[in-house]
């Protein structure tokens, strides 16, 4: 087999990026599209010149008989799909987040592993070229030993995407048990998962509303592990919507900025403090030039992307299909990042808790 | 006789507002489907600054299309739909959820509903692109795009609209009246559409800039889409709405830049553009969809390609007309611009006197 079948069931916003890596991935034909509604299934294969357009998912799944499905649906019909597709003898691309809750990532998981097929969940951050230049970085001992990770992410809620969920109480994504947050953290957690090294560390999370929207907009989360802690913010209302992170370690930081595809790296000085006040400016500016000329090489060779990290992802994942090799994403990860997100929805639950215990004490 | 009892969607939007304000003016009851309550309070707004009490013939129904299916009882004793919601902006799925699963749901509860009338109001934009500029002026006879997938997700969606109602029309017999209003501008819009050119930020390319665009004054839009409500003749007929006399886009660009609009202008001629834009074309397919597809070839033909659009049939069988003119239109429009600046800003340089409008060249 040199090439796969590919179907795509949900014909949403992401899907659009789906089939484009999947078409730019060299590796596969994509055979078929599905969604319940037939106007949207259609539109995508009139767009992308997909053959066969289904709203009826066993019905493709019959009919196409793909080697790789992708969902992208809304997380709460991720389950029964992706059983549906591993049973039959599909691998899987599951968009994230992979599950509603981590026990039932590790069902699902188990299932894919008594099927023998592959599965990928879309924590394609982790392959951006940004992310995977910050992270040979680190390997080769750039910053020393990491100790502290800071993920940011501002999020605009007047935004394509944004407006459509805060404008609609009965959303997908307003109906997940972590609400905004469970569809918008995913790539930091996942990001935060590969840096520490611990089982299980010690998380604390506090979120709060910011008028005038009436579910929770604003969140803060603090990992903590044995040698390196991390924290997540999360913001709304910030602009640019952007997200970056920045790995501190004990000779220097490294910084990733995935809106300008851009990796920076300053090492501890031994310079004194006034030489290094010119040496630093000097520094960056030289390290900017240099990204300046990299991302324009990028874009004049067609290789600038926006999900520039799920066309790596998707062509990786199909290599190790076709070659039965291991996926690029290791199932126990795709696990440690829905036990986080399990323990970051705790935490919340936790301090929603303690915050209605305190509003209905009676005062002494 | 019994008035009217007219159902309209997308009552709180930019046109809806005035259309229910032109409809409960020629004395119909009017039930608009709202979203929220914000979008009530916008419409009950409009609503108590028109002359007389009008209160008694504004019914409120709380719904959203998205939420298929549509519910019978919002239609209950209604003889006409007014379908002017829709997305203008945003990802094709959403575009064709908003436009298209949204009509079919919509025109489906009609025919259930025994109603008299359906008015789509659709867009210029479902034509195909006039293969000369100097082909003739562009009435209702003329094609609708054919391959609408390569001109863009809004226009897709519109085609794909509009089909989805004429094959109503034709299977089940659906009493459908199509308007088809050009850029639609007025008060509390950015009158500076694709049309115009392609913009960067704060540099707008004006392509051509004495091509004479076709615009519809947001009132006068409203009174034709009345009018096709109304009327008990052209069942299955279509309607091109623009005004008599249309801007230029110089004529567009200058009014903004004298609202204090922060903008970078660059003069492009047509030829020069159709150039680049085919350029343009080559390094998109060089590039598997690297860059964005707005600025191809079949997307700028159709924008940017002088056309003139006919509004004759509108005018004899709708007996609508224009009321009003392209300068008190720019003036409103501006004034309510100067307005929002006055309130947004602190600068008392910004914003520009109505006497300032710029003369057509």
């Amino acid at each position: 087999m040199t090439t796969l079948r590919v179907a795509i069931v949900g014909c949403g916003q992401i899907a659009d990026a789906h089939l484009q890596a999947a078409r730019r991935s060299g590796l596969a034909t994509i055979a078929a599209v599905c969604d319940r509604s037939p106007d949207l299934a259609r539109q995508a294969a009139v767009r992308f010149a997909v053959p066969e357009w289904y709203s009826d998912f066993d019905q493709m799944l019959g009919r196409a008989r793909p080697d790789v499905v992708h969902i992208a649906t809304p997380p709460a019909t991720h389950d029964a799909l992706f059983r549906r597709a591993i049973a039959a003898g599909a691998h899987v691309y599951m968009e994230k987040p992979f599950a509603l809750t981590a026990p039932q990532a590790r069902d699902m998981l188990a299932f894919a592993a008594d099927h023998r097929r592959l599965v990928c969940a879309g924590h394609d951050r982790l392959f951006d070229p940004s992310w995977l230049e910050c992270r040979n970085r680190i390997r080769a001992g750039a910053i020393g030993t990491p100790r502290h990770a800071e993920f940011f992410q501002s999020y605009d809620l007047d935004g394509p995407f944004g407006r459509i969920v805060a404008n609609d109480d009965l959303h997908w994504v307003r109906q997940l048990p972590g609400k905004l947050f469970q569809n918008t953290i995913p790539h930091g957690l996942a990001a935060i998962a590969q840096l520490l090294p611990d089982e299980r560390p010690l998380v604390t999370a506090t979120s709060w509303l910011r008028p005038p929207y009436d579910f929770d907009t604003e969140l803060h989360v603090l990992v903590r592990g044995v040698q390196m802690s991390a924290t997540l913010t999360f913001v709304t209302g910030a602009r640019p919507a952007t997200s970056y992170v920045r790995v501190y370690g004990t000779d220097g930081w490294c910084e990733v900025d995935y809106d300008a595809r851009a990796t920076r790296l300053r090492a501890a000085s031994a310079l004194p403090s006034l030489i290094s006040k010119i040496a630093t400016p000097w520094a960056s500016t030289r390290e900017s030039a240099g990204i300046l000329a990299r991302n324009a090489v990028r874009l004049l060779c067609g290789n600038l992307q926006y999900f520039a990290g799920l066309h790596y992802l998707v062509r990786a994942f199909y290599e190790a299909v076709l070659q039965g090799g291991h996926p690029p994403i290791d199932p126990c990860d795709i696990y440690r990042v829905s036990l986080l997100m399990d323990d970051v929805l705790g935490a919340l639950g936790n301090e929603r808790e303690l915050a209605r215990e305190r509003a209905t004490r009676v005062p002494a | 006789m019994t008035p009217s009892r007219v159902f309209v969607t997308g009552a709180s939007g930019f046109l809806g507002r005035p259309l229910v304000a032109e409809l409960l003016a020629r004395g119909a009851i009017v039930r608009c489907l709202v979203r929220r309550a914000d979008a009530a309070m916008r419409l009950l707004d409009t609503v108590m600054a028109l002359e007389g009490d009008n209160s008694g013939r504004l019914e409120l129904v709380y719904g959203s299309l998205r939420d298929e299916p549509v519910d019978p009882a919002w239609l209950t004793q209604c003889d006409v739909i007014v379908h002017a919601s829709g997305a203008l902006r945003g990802a094709p799925s959403v575009l064709v959820r908003e436009n298209v699963v949204a009509t079919r749901a919509l025109a489906a509860a009609a025919l259930t509903c025994g109603i008299r009338r359906f008015v789509l109001v659709s867009s210029l934009s479902v034509y195909a692109t006039p293969s000369r500029a100097s082909a003739p002026a562009i009435d209702e006879s003329c094609a609708v795009e054919q391959a609408p997938e390569r001109r863009g997700a809004y226009v897709y969606s519109k085609v794909l609209q509009e089909a989805v109602c004429r094959e109503a029309y034709r299977d089940r017999a659906l009493p459908l009246l199509v308007v088809r209003p050009g850029v639609i501008f007025g008060p509390g819009r950015d009158w500076l559409s694709d049309r115009i050119g392609p913009r960067l930020g704060r540099l707008l390319a004006v392509v051509d800039p004495d091509r004479l665009l076709p615009y519809t004054y947001v009132a006068n839009c409203a009174s034709a889409v009345a009018a096709a409500a109304l009327t008990n003749r052209a069942e299955g007929e279509t309607f091109n709405i623009v005004d008599d006399e249309l801007p230029t886009a110089r004529q567009l660009v200058e009014a903004y830049q004298r609202c204090g609009g922060d903008l970078r202008v660059l003069r492009v001629p047509g030829w020069a553009a159709a150039s680049l834009s085919r350029l343009y074309g080559r390094w998109h397919a060089r590039t598997h969809g690297q860059l964005p597809a707005g600025f191809l070839p079949c997307v700028t033909e159709s924008l940017y390609r002088p056309i003139r659009v006919s509004n004759a049939a509108a005018k004899a069988q709708l007996q609508w007309q224009p009321r009003v003119d392209l300068r008190t239109a720019l003036r409103l429009t501006m004034e309510h611009e100067n307005a929002a600046i006055l309130v947004s800003s602190a600068d008392p340089r910004r914003g520009c006197t109505a006497e300032a409008l710029p003369a057509r060249p």
